[in-house]
């Protein structure tokens, strides 16, 4: 897709990363703690 | 204009239905400011989130965005990652002992009254301004929705929120959160694609923003060390303002909490950047406004359909109240809880509680409306209060909680300097420093120095001050 690319983008794809990455710690944070 | 009033009455009966419910439920001081301590993580998480979308968020980006660009949008990364910190490094520690307010906390771990008492009218002090730049947004609004002049839009407002909640307490403002937060989804769900298939799609949306307004996919459109700094504003205000510190003693537990600060940080995040495309589609379609504070309202006006832009309008007013309200909770129990109950009456009776408190947040609410009619605090685009307000709350807050529940040696002496220098660098900057720099940065360094060289100056906490939060065998995860 044509327009401003990552400038754009980025941010979107920054928000997915960190909830699967927050996701990912609450479960191992639980199981660690089980 | 019938089809909005009809919609907006309907969403005023609703949020007054719920305060009648939070009347009911209130039995006690923890009912009433922190909805007694024991919610389930939808509630919690929805009450956070909604108190994080406030009018800055709907009608301030647009502003913002219209003036500096995309790479303002770059910052709302800082949410979800201070949102981690605070359930994963915060909380942990902070919710060892269940406080009913921020002030409260500051007493139990500094061993002083006085302190907390600052702490109070620190936080009544900045709210006041908080609350005005939000009520200025809610007589844009009004005036754009019911035609009435904006005077009278901040007063019926004012009304309306000081009314549900003073009745209700934050049992009334935590339902009336999720409601608005539905509201708010809603609102930015439907709006978004329209608007954005008025403009011919994604591609379009690109073209007509290039044309517009070159430098939007630039990232020159605010200076590098502002952008850094105003993210470092964000990032610790939105770790260490009160009223999202009180959440976390609304919630029943860590993993609660856990789960709470997740769908919060999903849900700020997730509005803010569908907002973000909004305000480039109004940069296109409005390009010449007054303010760009009135760019939502336009949208909602001239580009959906009546009933969705119904919608649209009452999903703003409702980001609005739903910040407003829970700020008069903070401020309302500074006043009554942390400074009267504490210092002044300290012997008064449930009954007497129950009454003051309710005072408390009436006396809060109509401050902000009294100052701005008399003329006090009006200017500034409502998303700079905003930042203005996390710089100041970060400044004064954000050492003196993580100090004390992470440094055994901090001390009350260190805690009350940390307190007055980070506010007081915060403004002096604000007001003489260099304005490419957030004030935050001042206010922080100097809430720092204080806490670290008072602390090891002044004679060491009491053991009994350091036990709830330094307590190893208590593991509270």
């Amino acid at each position: 897709m044509s327009g401003p690319g990552f400038m754009f983008w980025g941010v979107y794809v920054g928000f997915v990363v960190i909830v699967a990455a927050y996701v990912g710690w609450m479960y191992w944070t639980e199981r660690k703690n089980r | 204009m019938t089809l909005t009033a009809t919609v907006f009455l309907i969403y005023f009966a609703m949020v007054f239905a719920i305060g009648f419910y939070g009347l009911k439920k209130t039995k006690d001081d923890s009912d009433y400011w922190i909805a007694g301590g024991k919610l389930g993580w939808l509630l919690g998480g929805a009450t956070m989130a909604a108190t994080h979308a406030s009018a800055g968020t709907f009608v301030g980006t647009v502003g913002v965005m219209y003036t500096t660009g995309w790479s303002f949008a770059w910052l709302v990364l800082t949410i979800p990652l201070a949102y981690w910190v605070l359930a994963a490094v915060l909380a942990p520690r902070f919710t060892r002992t269940k406080e009913l307010t921020l002030p409260a906390f500051i007493e139990t771990r500094y061993y002083s009254k006085k302190v907390r008492g600052l702490a109070a009218a620190i936080i009544l002090t900045v709210t006041v301004v908080y609350i005005q730049a939000q009520i200025v947004a809610g007589g844009l609004i009004a005036n754009v929705v019911l035609g009435i002049p904006t005077e009278w839009g901040m007063i019926g407002f004012t009304v309306v929120l000081v009314a549900y909640t003073v009745i209700g307490g934050m049992i009334a403002v935590v339902y009336t959160d999720l409601v608005q937060l539905v509201v708010m989804v809603t609102g930015a769900i439907i709006a978004v694609p329209l608007t954005i298939r008025q403009l011919d799609g994604f591609e379009g949306l690109f073209t007509y923003v290039q044309a517009a307004k070159p430098m939007t996919f630039e990232w020159g459109g605010l200076p590098p060390t502002l952008l850094f700094t105003i993210g470092i504003a964000l990032t610790l205000g939105s770790i260490s303002t009160p009223e999202k510190l009180i959440r976390l003693y609304a919630m029943r537990d860590m993993p609660t909490i856990r789960r709470g600060v997740l769908l919060a940080l999903i849900a700020a995040t997730g509005m803010n950047l569908l907002i973000f495309l909004l305000s480039l589609a109004s940069v296109v379609l409005f390009p010449v406004l007054p303010t760009g504070d009135l760019a939502m309202p336009m949208v909602a006006r001239a580009v959906l359909p009546p009933l969705l832009g119904a919608v649209l309008l009452a999903a703003i007013t409702a980001a609005m109240m739903s910040t407003v309200d829970s700020l008069l909770i903070v401020a309302g129990s500074a006043l009554s809880f942390d400074i009267y109950q504490n210092l002044i009456n300290p012997n008064s009776s449930p009954e007497k509680h129950a009454f003051m408190n309710r005072l408390g947040v009436i006396l809060v609410g109509c401050a902000p409306v009294i100052l701005l009619l008399s003329g006090i605090g009006e200017g500034e685009l409502v998303q700079f209060i905003v930042i203005l307000f996390s710089a100041l709350m970060a400044s004064s807050f954000f050492i003196p909680v993580m100090a004390g529940i992470f440094w055994t040696r901090a001390t009350r002496e260190g805690a009350a300097a940390s307190m007055l220098g980070g506010v007081s660098a915060t403004f002096l900057w604000k007001a003489f420093g260099n304005p490419n720099v957030d004030p935050v940065v001042a206010g922080f360094l100097c809430s720092s120095i204080l806490m670290f060289f008072v602390s090891i100056g002044t004679k060491p906490p009491p053991a009994k001050a350091l036990e709830p939060y330094f307590n190893a065998n208590d593991k509270n995860a």
